[in-house]
């Protein structure tokens, strides 16, 4: 028994010698064994540039645009949604990218970082991809936090930017990864689009340049502006072949698939737009067979049809056998590609631009090429009978129209990017659901995050009342009146 | 299981054998009160030792005792008796009320102390009672019958547990005979003796951190010294559906009024999971199942008619079959405890099945003189198969929200016909792959999951008695539990097949000692205790589903994935050493004084910084000792404390990781952490000070219980969310401040108290507000959680757990502006909508008996606060709910296509421009233009297809009176039962979850939201809310 007591007596000796301790030293208990600590900049590209997948593939713009149309639950084409989440794009790829940026600049982590590719390489995709969803964002939220944006704790409620501010500062950024890029040295090793290779990095930063430069046609008009000298910059450095298209390689694998392809694998909620279809049935353009699908039930009629889905019903009860979805390469298909930009694109912007008088040449031969670059694109055949029958007028004002529709045909499924192009240009004329569930009209922009009047309330009231409502009818800076249409 | 349950009948009636051999001299008695009325429950105890019985229902009572002994017999609200025992077997004993009210309660730590010394609110209540209506969860037993604990159910079709809040917080601990458990399910209901709860700060200070939100602690029944006791109590019950939203049963599925013909022949809508069809006239059509290749039901036409009950007909009435075994024996230095039990239960939702067997055994005995071993062991082997989904989507989704009204469920069950699945929900006529539901058989029976659960807690541990004063003891403790599920999604179905599998494991450890002192200087009692604990947890989730589908058909294997595996884990393991001194100083047993003092260290703060020291200081006062005997006062104390608890950072929050994504193909992917680490993280003070009374009138006729709290959390280490464009949406920090403040009132009373039959009732009610003081420096709101449109958000300066949402715009008079189509218009940012905080919660209990009869119920009931229905929005929306049908002002059927002037059918029109024959809801409000009032009459698929993700129109009072359970119970009479083997034999009836009295929201128990999308278990949005269930049972208990 003794021993115990000694027992119990040494235990209460210990018991008071460990409340003079102020703190107890745990080792690496408070360590997390499931994530790493280790800053790997391949694997934050990797994450980045897996983000544009999701922004080439959203369905808000094609609805907007009425390439597709929903079937039952028509909410998306009323509208229904006014405030759409930002936060993703800023903690998802933003930061992800602004923290390669920083790796790789920091002496500390620099030389470490270099094992993923050469600094000054890595830092300039970076740059070029971090303009690219600053863009997407600003085109689709108009002011935004931009300068004040990114900082962690340091700045918990940063200012909006003007659209205008934004866009001149990602110029400097797209030539700034210009000027950085090292084509001699080794690109990116998390670089799942071009894999490292940095020619392919000038292109898209040229090419995106220039969609960017046009993007502000309607406030920049003149020859010789901001916006024509950015797209005369840019000019030699953009893709110059359908197969230099800048693609997003989605892949057989659940994670990284294409959007389109788990929309469709329990669900049938979006088929091939009326307003659409009508349109390339009445143009009698070939595209259709690449664009779309026979309706289910006029293939079992033994009577082949293309059928659009009407557009915005405020009721539906159609069945979806009854109308034609989007073609079967790619909402069946896991791996068909995301589209980023392409040379029918480039070549649209060369004949518009020829039209504003920023560069010489011939409009009509662009736009020719442009229409052949898209049929190319898509694998569409006879593409010089419809050439003919589509041809450039010249008056200019039918032609900017002519351009723009095309445009549109040639965009399909390019979501964001031609609810972008269909706002600046203003053809072709939509006509918005019959009862949106916002606004009245086809929307121009989108509303803030709903939880930023409340977690940066003095910004976002400041925001609000220097651009304009926080709806979707407030037209963004560079979405006023085209200057040849006047649209 | 068959053979467990044999094992364990064998070791019964091994057991029983012993028993008869084992004869002991007895003394009996009856024990009266000054009127000669039997005192049943009365304590017989022998003086200086634990050996003890209590008296029957008739006041009887029978003890091992030899000659010499002195009995101390007590009852509360009488004065105690000393017997000195002589050769006399018999004894009657006569106790006089008196105004002593030694009872004597389990306090933190499994100290026992008098209640009538504690300077803090600590509520008993005898597993008895808790038990009496067979409730399996510890926790919706308390419901009512404890001021102060609100219960936060869960549907009571699940398997899941309620909830408590007491004072405001969740995350209360459970401490079973001392050791602390993951989950109350791993709890033996069956083996509960006492249950003390301990809401306040100032209680549950000597646990620090894990008790902060107040602690639940259960003793397990033992046996007093020489007593034998066997009991066998069965209970049998069924369940059934009780509450279901109400629906319409005027039209069927479809998005339209007309049905398609093919043929000549009339065909529904299939793929549509609406009920805005064609009227229920019983028309002659082709139902889903008319186009299912050789079936019997093939080209069969048959009336397109109402089938109100499908829904209810879908339910089961489900069986449970509830068998314990109990067997305790203690000695002059022993005691052991065995219990088994075995819980076989079903739900309402078809193929859900549970079955567990729990053994808990506890002992102890005197190795050395002064030397006590104590022992417990308890293990819990739980089978569920298929536990019914939850939440959006599930099958309590689909019937309230998407849904065909017409449905013949009885037909749904040949989900496979010829070798292929067939929902109700078809693409189409020709295409009969399910485009957005399975058939709900097809759900339950084939997506199936199933889970085993292990959980073994217990201690081994030695008592060292030094001396009459001082004592000490060493225990080891540890619980674990782990959970395997599997989660098939099946072939042929809606989905992609799929498998998912994964293991949980809980592991917590802890090393604890204390040295008590306990002495008497002349008025003075002097009682006190140190001692330390250290503990550790661990987690650890190991999982993996297939992806892209399956390899071979109607076979579930993670190996035969036919994309890439997901594989993902979760480990953390924390450490926290403490150690405690607590001093309770009484002073001519009405005055005492306590002080404690505890330092606590944890592995998850700053390394520079990972201790809290906290204090506590209360007092108690018997004011009724010192003022002039009277009839009126029998008992009255009066108490005050300050006390103080730490709280530490959650796991790893102090360091920043990256999180590692799915590769694509051979390249890594990693992304920058969403929530910001803090490397200074500290732990923080919560302060209560609390202050209350406990009265007792007219000779404990009456009693009262009243506390008042005020708290205050300080640096503790909170999340708080930040604007996004920040690149996180979260970080934590140490400068948040909420205060809580609230009372507790208790009212018992003794309504009848004659020979024949007595009635003692209590109520209880209490109200507490949660509010934010501060955020942080760096914002004043903080997002808890947001789904559906719907926000929950801390705002500094208000009360905790505000909903936002958008609302709907107004004029000054409060009249809805609308567009010219007559659509509401709703803001453009989110506004404060409500408060999820209840204005007050309570409960009401009777216990009456009248001879052997006795009948118990138990209510309880909350005011006030809100909640977010998304099945109410849905059910709206898809015109399955009543309101979507109807006549309007026109005498019309709301249903009835909407007429302009010129005779067209449309969606909308102005009530000046309809024509007389038009149908369409009625729809009133102000032109958002003009300002002008305007009303419209709006087809009812697009008016409430605009009330859709408006927080605002959906947001439901929380408000219930609920009747939760209700027993009558028989106890055979002793001249019975000398004729038979048994001591005791009571059977019983009862009801659990019997009758929601009041509810402000049709067809939802607000009592039971489910946990969807909660935040710090805030229960604040339901999205496919599953029925009620009613049970109905017998229970007969047999004592030996």
């Amino acid at each position: 028994m003794k021993k115990y007591i000694i027992k119990l007596t040494l235990f209460s000796i210990l018991l008071f010698e460990f409340t003079s301790c102020e703190t107890v030293d745990f080792g690496d208990t408070n360590v997390d064994p499931d994530a790493t600590t280790a800053a790997i900049s391949s694997g934050l590209l990797t994450y980045a540039e897996s983000q544009i997948g999701n922004a080439v593939t959203s369905e808000t713009g094609n609805l907007y645009v009425q390439y597709i149309s929903n079937i039952t639950y028509t909410d998306g084409s009323r509208y229904g949604t006014k405030n759409w989440d930002m936060d993703y794009l800023y903690y998802g790829p933003l930061i992800n990218l602004q923290t390669i940026i920083d790796l790789n600049t920091n002496e500390d982590t620099a030389l470490s970082q270099s094992a993923y590719g050469f600094n000054d390489n890595q830092i300039a995709v970076a740059k070029l991809l971090k303009a690219y969803f600053f863009q997407f964002a600003t085109d689709r939220w108009g002011m935004l936090p931009y300068s004040e944006a990114l900082q962690g704790l340091d700045n918990t409620i940063p200012v909006f930017d003007s659209q205008e501010e934004i866009y001149l500062s990602l110029f400097d950024e797209i030539d700034d990864a210009l000027a950085l890029i090292n084509e001699d040295q080794d690109g990116p090793t998390g670089d799942l689009i071009f894999d490292g290779d940095m020619a392919r990095w000038t292109q898209f930063a040229n090419t995106l340049k220039l969609v960017m430069a046009l993007r502000l046609s309607n406030v920049y008009p003149s020859a010789g502006g901001v916006a024509a000298t950015k797209f005369t910059e840019a000019m030699s450095g953009t893709i110059t072949s359908v197969e230099e298209n800048l693609l997003y390689p989605f892949i057989a694998d659940q994670s990284y698939d294409n959007p389109w392809e788990d929309r469709f694998e329990t669900r049938e909620d979006y088929a091939v737009s009326e307003p659409f279809i009508d349109r390339l049935l009445a143009d009698n353009d070939p595209r259709i067979d690449v664009y779309a699908e026979y309706t289910r039930s006029s293939v079992v009629a033994g009577d082949p049809q293309y059928i659009g889905m009407p557009y915005g019903l405020t009721t539906s009860s159609y069945a979806a056998s009854d109308v034609s979805f989007i073609t079967s390469d790619i909402i069946y298909e896991q791996t068909a590609p995301g589209v980023i930009f392409t040379y029918a694109q480039v070549l649209f912007s060369y004949a518009e631009a020829v039209e504003l008088g920023w560069i010489s040449g011939s409009a009509s031969d662009y736009y020719e090429a442009a229409i052949t670059a898209s049929f190319d694109q898509w694998g569409a055949e006879d593409s010089d009978t419809y050439i003919t029958s589509v041809s450039l007028s010249t008056n200019a004002e039918t032609a900017m129209q002519q351009i723009a529709e095309e445009k549109w045909k040639a965009l399909f499924l390019q979501g964001y990017e031609a609810w972008a192009e269909w706002r600046r240009l203003g053809y072709p004329e939509l006509t918005p659901a019959a009862e949106p569930l916002n606004g009245t009209d086809i929307p121009v922009r989108h509303g803030y995050d709903l939880d930023w009047s409340q977690s940066n309330t003095t910004n976002y009231d400041a925001a609000v009342s220097a651009q304009g409502e926080d709806d979707l009818g407030t037209n963004i800076w560079w979405d006023v009146a085209h200057p040849i249409t006047n649209q | 299981m068959k053979i467990k349950t044999k094992g364990f009948l064998m070791l019964f009636f091994a057991l029983v054998v012993q028993l008869a051999l084992a004869q002991t001299q007895t003394i009996t008695g009856t024990v009266v009160d000054d009127t000669g009325m039997p005192l049943p429950g009365a304590s017989v105890v022998i003086k200086g030792t634990s050996t003890g019985t209590s008296t029957d229902f008739d006041g009887n009572f029978s003890i091992n005792a030899a000659t010499g002994d002195i009995l101390v017999v007590s009852f509360m609200g009488f004065n105690d008796q000393e017997i000195a025992v002589t050769q006399e077997s018999n004894y009657a004993i006569s106790l006089k009320s008196g105004e002593s009210l030694d009872e004597v309660v389990v306090t933190a730590l499994g100290i026992k102390r008098e209640k009538k010394s504690l300077g803090y609110s600590q509520q008993s209540i005898e597993g008895s009672t808790v038990v009496q209506a067979k409730d399996t969860d510890i926790n919706s037993a308390l419901a009512g019958k404890i001021a102060g604990v609100q219960l936060i159910g869960s549907p009571s079709s699940t398997f899941d547990n309620a909830l408590i809040r007491l004072r405001g917080e969740t995350g209360v601990l459970y401490v079973v005979d001392g050791v602390k458990i993951y989950s109350v399910s791993d709890i033996n209901m069956e083996d509960v003796a006492d249950i003390s709860v301990l809401k306040g700060v100032a209680g549950t200070a000597l646990y620090g951190t894990e008790a902060r939100n107040g602690a639940v602690i259960i003793t397990t029944k033992s046996a007093k010294n020489g007593e034998t006791k066997i009991t066998i109590d069965e209970a049998l019950s069924m369940s059934s559906l009780y509450l279901l939203p109400e629906y319409q049963n005027e039209y069927g599925g479809g998005y339209s009024q007309e049905f398609s013909t093919f043929e000549g022949q009339l065909v529904p809508n299939y793929s549509a999971d609406e009920s805005w069809g064609p009227a229920l006239d019983g028309t002659l059509v082709r139902h889903w199942d008319s186009w299912i290749p050789n079936s019997d039901t093939y080209g069969e036409l048959r009336p397109w008619s109402a089938n109100p009950d499908n829904v209810r007909d879908f339910y089961e009435t489900a069986t449970t079959n509830n068998l314990t075994f109990s067997l305790l024996k203690g000695g002059d230095d022993y005691n052991i405890k065995t219990t088994i039990n075995n819980l076989k239960t079903s739900l309402i939702t078809p193929n859900t099945n549970r079955e567990q067997t729990t053994v808990s055994f506890k002992g102890s005995y005197n190795v050395a003189p002064k030397l006590k071993f104590n022992g417990n062991f308890n293990y819990q082997y739980r089978l569920t198969d298929n536990f019914p989904v939850q939440g959006y989507g599930s099958i309590g989704s689909n019937f309230n929200q998407w849904w065909q009204r017409q449905l013949d469920i009885n037909r749904l069950k040949n989900y496979r016909q010829n070798g292929q699945i067939y929902s109700w929900n078809m693409k189409s006529a020709s295409d009969p792959t399910p485009l957005y539901w399975n058939s709900p058989y097809f759900e339950v029976y084939e997506n199936t999951n199933a889970q085993i659960k292990n959980a073994v807690y217990g201690s081994i541990g030695l008592e060292y008695e030094y001396s009459e004063h001082l004592s000490g003891l060493v225990d080891l403790r540890r619980t674990f539990n782990s959970y395997e599920y599997n989660s098939k999604t099946a072939w042929y179905g809606l989905s992609t097949p799929g498998y998912s599998e994964n293991t949980t494991t809980n592991e917590f450890n802890e090393l604890y000692t204390q040295i008590n002192y306990d002495n008497k200087f002349g008025q003075f009692d002097v009682v006190a205790n140190v001692g330390a604990q250290w503990n550790q947890r661990k987690y650890s989730y190991i999982g993996a589903n297939t992806t892209g589908g399956l390899q071979i058909p109607d076979y579930y294997s993670i190996r035969t994935s036919v994309g890439n595996i997901n594989y993902s884990r979760d480990h953390s393991s924390e450490k926290n050493y403490a150690m405690f001194a607590t001093t309770s100083l009484g002073y001519d047993n009405y005055l005492y004084l306590d002080g404690s003092y505890r330092k606590e260290y944890s592995s998850t703060a700053d390394v520079d910084d990972n201790t809290v020291d906290t204090y506590g200081v209360s007092a108690s006062f018997i004011f009724s000792n010192v003022l002039a005997k009277n009839d009126i006062l029998t008992f009255g104390k009066l108490r005050a404390g300050i006390a103080q608890a730490p709280s530490f950072p959650s796991v790893y929050a102090l360091n920043s990781t990256y999180n590692i994504q799915n590769s694509y193909e051979d390249k890594l992917s990693v992304s920058t952490p969403n929530t910001l680490a803090n490397s200074t993280l500290k732990g923080g003070i919560r302060e209560e000070k609390e202050l209350g009374t406990e009265l007792r009138f007219f000779g404990n006729k009456i009693g009262l219980d009243f506390t008042y709290f005020d708290r205050k959390d300080s640096e503790l280490p909170s999340s708080l969310t930040i604007n996004g464009a920040t690149g996180y949406t979260a970080t934590t920090g140490n400068e948040s401040i909420t205060t809580t403040n609230g009372w507790e009132l208790g009212i018992t009373g003794t309504i009848f108290d004659t020979p024949d039959f007595t009635w003692n009732a209590a109520f209880n009610i209490a109200r507490y507000r949660k509010k934010v003081v501060k955020i942080n420096d760096l914002t004043d709101q903080t997002l808890l959680a947001s789904v559906w449109r719907g926000y929950l958000y801390s705002d500094e300066g208000d009360d905790w757990g505000n909903i936002y949402g958008y609302a709907w715009q107004r004029d000054d008079s409060g009249n809805i502006l609308l567009d010219e189509s007559g659509t509401p218009q709703y803001t453009n940012a989110i506004e404060k909508l409500a408060n999820i905080q209840p204005d007050f919660t309570g409960g009401f209990n009777s216990q009456m008996s009248y001879k052997n009869f006795d009948l118990n119920f138990s209510f309880d009931f909350q005011k006030g606060g809100k909640f977010y229905s998304v099945t109410k929005m849905f059910n709206a929306s898809s015109g399955v709910g009543i309101q979507t049908v109807g006549t309007n002002d026109l005498g019309n059927s709301i249903r009835d296509a909407v007429i302009d002037a010129s005779g067209n059918e449309v969606t909308s029109v102005n009530v000046a421009d309809a024509q007389s024959s038009s149908g369409g809801i009625r729809v009133d409000g102000a032109d958002a233009t003009t300002g002008e009032l305007v009303s419209y009459y709006v087809k009812p698929r697009t008016y409430f297809g605009n009330l859709y993700g408006v927080a605002e129109e959906w947001l439901y009072d929380a408000s219930y009176i609920k009747l939760r359970q209700l027993s009558l119970g028989y106890n055979f009479p002793k001249s019975m039962m000398e004729k038979l083997p048994f001591e005791n034999l009571k059977l019983s009836v009862y009801a659990n979850n019997l009758w929601l009295v009041y509810s402000s929201v049709k067809g939802i128990d607000p009592s039971e939201i489910e946990d969807y999308y909660s935040s710090g278990n805030a229960r604040w949005v339901e999205a496919g809310q599953n029925p009620s269930q009613r049970t109905f049972g017998m229970d007969l208990k047999l004592t030996f």
